[in-house]
């Protein structure tokens, strides 16, 4: 299957509405696993590496690639472009595209699943789900995981658990995530309480993408920080429960907007419809603050449009997916020209 | 106003992101370079921090200990050649072998950060008896304790015979190894 077939849509999940929805985007579970034998992949020799993605891929394709279409991809065989895109739809963390040697990738496109070989550890097992099913997430991360280790044999403590390259993740190898969009938490200045609190519960937060004075499209990643010394059981349900707790302060602090200033709230939304509407050109954070002020105002209704996803435009409007859809020797003006252009015809205004 | 990285304090900010660490919120305003940086090794960064403050924790109680690891001479993983000092720098260590060779430091920096030194979560199939046995050895404890809380002797005493039987095996099994 080459990049080509699917280049009109992005990762099918990133478009799909679950649980939670419109505030839980989506819910991501990974596993940290290195091989018994082999040194970490950032102290390891070229050989080592090679090694370990024989190893690791052999083992994907012999005992999880055999049910749906899975794809593996080496990651020096891959074009800067199909790198950067695999990344804006979060497939791959950033880190995958540096291209360095012995990286691979296989993924299964349609539901999210992937496994990621010589990143900063050797496996890294991850499901991404919308909404918020953390405990299916892991469920399925966790299937993959048992199928894996019938063929290789993980580095593993009796006292410390799967052995990690960060100490951080020692243990259970274990962090789930939720992406949420909280405009109102942010515009209320809520979230400062919100995130204190999370702290508190042993809870990162932080920006899905960053900008200005914070945040930018007010989309945060919220995920566990402790994976030892706790089930695996217990860290997703945790994150369950915190999840919901998040989304019920959002949807307070709505109510809380609605009350107190309906005609400031309108004004706000559409203002920033105004500009999506008549935009000649537009940055990528820019086009995330608007995108995330405009769906406000659907979910909210104040603006009659058609709800859309929030994920997968903010994808279509990144720097790799219009530069693909322009061509290569897109200069930097033509790419913002085509985001404001792009991001109506996505809205469909 | 500053319009410099915070990070190497060299290139202009183009990135600003809100920081949480703990439960302080700042802004931070990061270079292209030191953002893609901070990207990549998030989870090292999120260790990274805590490890000043762990290690000047440790002075005082072992001073050996604590210049070694602050000159990073001679803590070096003997199998992938590792040492300490990189691990402060990167936040990554070498190979399983590092977390023996740097036990003693390497200890103080997981309970701080993980709040915990005991994995009670999945075990491979394929690891050792002995991992299953203790972690069975770990929950017939705490039910032992609940038993004896709840004043069933009885069944608590049902609990001990369990814990002394897998403690005879869990001895039988260290023996075994030892003559390897
Ligand atoms: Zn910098
Ligand atoms: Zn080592």
């Amino acid at each position: 299957m080459t990049r080509n077939n699917r280049a009109a849509s992005v990762a099918d999940w990133l478009g799909t509405e679950g649980p939670g929805y419109p505030l839980v985007l989506s819910s991501r579970a990974r596993l940290a696993r290195n091989l018994e034998g082999v040194h970490f992949p950032c102290s390891a020799g070229e050989e080592d590496l090679e090694r370990a993605r024989g190893m690791v891929l052999e083992a994907v394709s012999k005992r999880v690639a055999d049910d749906r279409d899975w794809d593996i991809r080496f990651a020096e065989e891959l074009s800067r472009d199909e790198l950067g895109m695999m990344t804006e739809e979060h497939l791959t963390s950033r880190s995958f595209a540096d291209r360095m040697g012995g990286r691979a990738v296989a993924l299964s496109w349609k539901d999210g699943r992937s496994v990621t070989v010589n990143e900063e550890d050797h496996v890294r097992i991850q499901v991404i789900m919308p909404g918020a099913q953390f405990m299916e997430a892991w469920r399925e991360a966790d299937k993959i995981d048992s199928c894996m280790e019938e063929e290789v044999q993980y580095s593993f403590d009796q006292e410390l658990g799967y052995l990690t390259s960060c100490p951080s993740n020692v243990g259970t190898g274990l962090r789930v995530s939720a992406m949420l969009h909280l405009p109102a938490l942010v515009s209320t200045g809520e979230i400062a309480r919100t995130i204190s609190a999370l702290g508190q519960a042993g809870v990162y937060v932080r920006g899905l993408y960053g900008e200005g004075s914070g945040v930018v499209g007010n989309m945060f990643q919220i995920s566990n920080r402790q994976t030892l010394g706790r089930t695996e059981e217990f860290i997703v349900r945790s994150m369950d429960t915190v999840v919901n707790q998040v989304a019920d302060n959002e949807r307070t602090a709505r109510k809380m907007m609605l009350r107190e200033s309906e005609l400031g709230l309108a004004d706000g939304v559409y203002r920033s419809l105004g500009i999506v509407e008549r935009a000649r050109k537009m940055g990528f954070f820019e086009a995330l603050e608007l995108i995330s002020q405009v769906k406000l105002g659907i979910e909210m209704d104040l603006i009659p449009m058609d709800d859309f996803s929030i994920l997968e435009v903010g994808v279509e409007v990144g720097e790799t997916h219009l530069r693909e859809r322009l061509g290569n020797d897109a200069e930097k003006e033509d790419v913002e020209r085509e985001r404001a252009v792009h991001l109506r015809r996505m809205l469909a205004l | 106003m500053n319009i410099f990285c915070d990070e190497c304090k060299k290139n202009i900010a183009t990135v600003f992101l809100t920081k949480i660490s703990g439960t302080e919120v700042s802004k931070v305003q990061l270079c292209e370079e030191c953002a893609k940086r901070m990207e990549e090794t998030t989870e090292a960064v999120n260790l990274l921090a805590f490890l000043p403050q762990v290690l000047s924790s440790l002075q005082g109680v072992e001073e050996n200990l604590v210049e070694d690891i602050l000159t990073g001479e001679l803590l070096t993983c003997g199998s992938c050649g590792t040492s300490f000092n990189d691990f402060q720098k990167m936040g990554l260590l070498g190979c399983a072998d590092c977390y023996r060779e740097f036990s003693d430091a390497l200890h103080r920096v997981i309970i701080e950060f993980q709040e915990s030194d005991e994995h009670i979560g999945k075990i491979p199939g394929r690891a050792s008896e002995g991992a299953r046995l203790r972690r069975r050895l770990l929950d017939l404890e705490k039910h032992l304790q609940q038993k004896i809380a709840e004043e069933e002797y009885e069944a608590a005493a049902a609990v001990r015979d369990q814990i002394r039987e897998i403690e005879v095996r869990l001895n039988a099994d260290v023996m075994e190894s030892d003559k390897e």
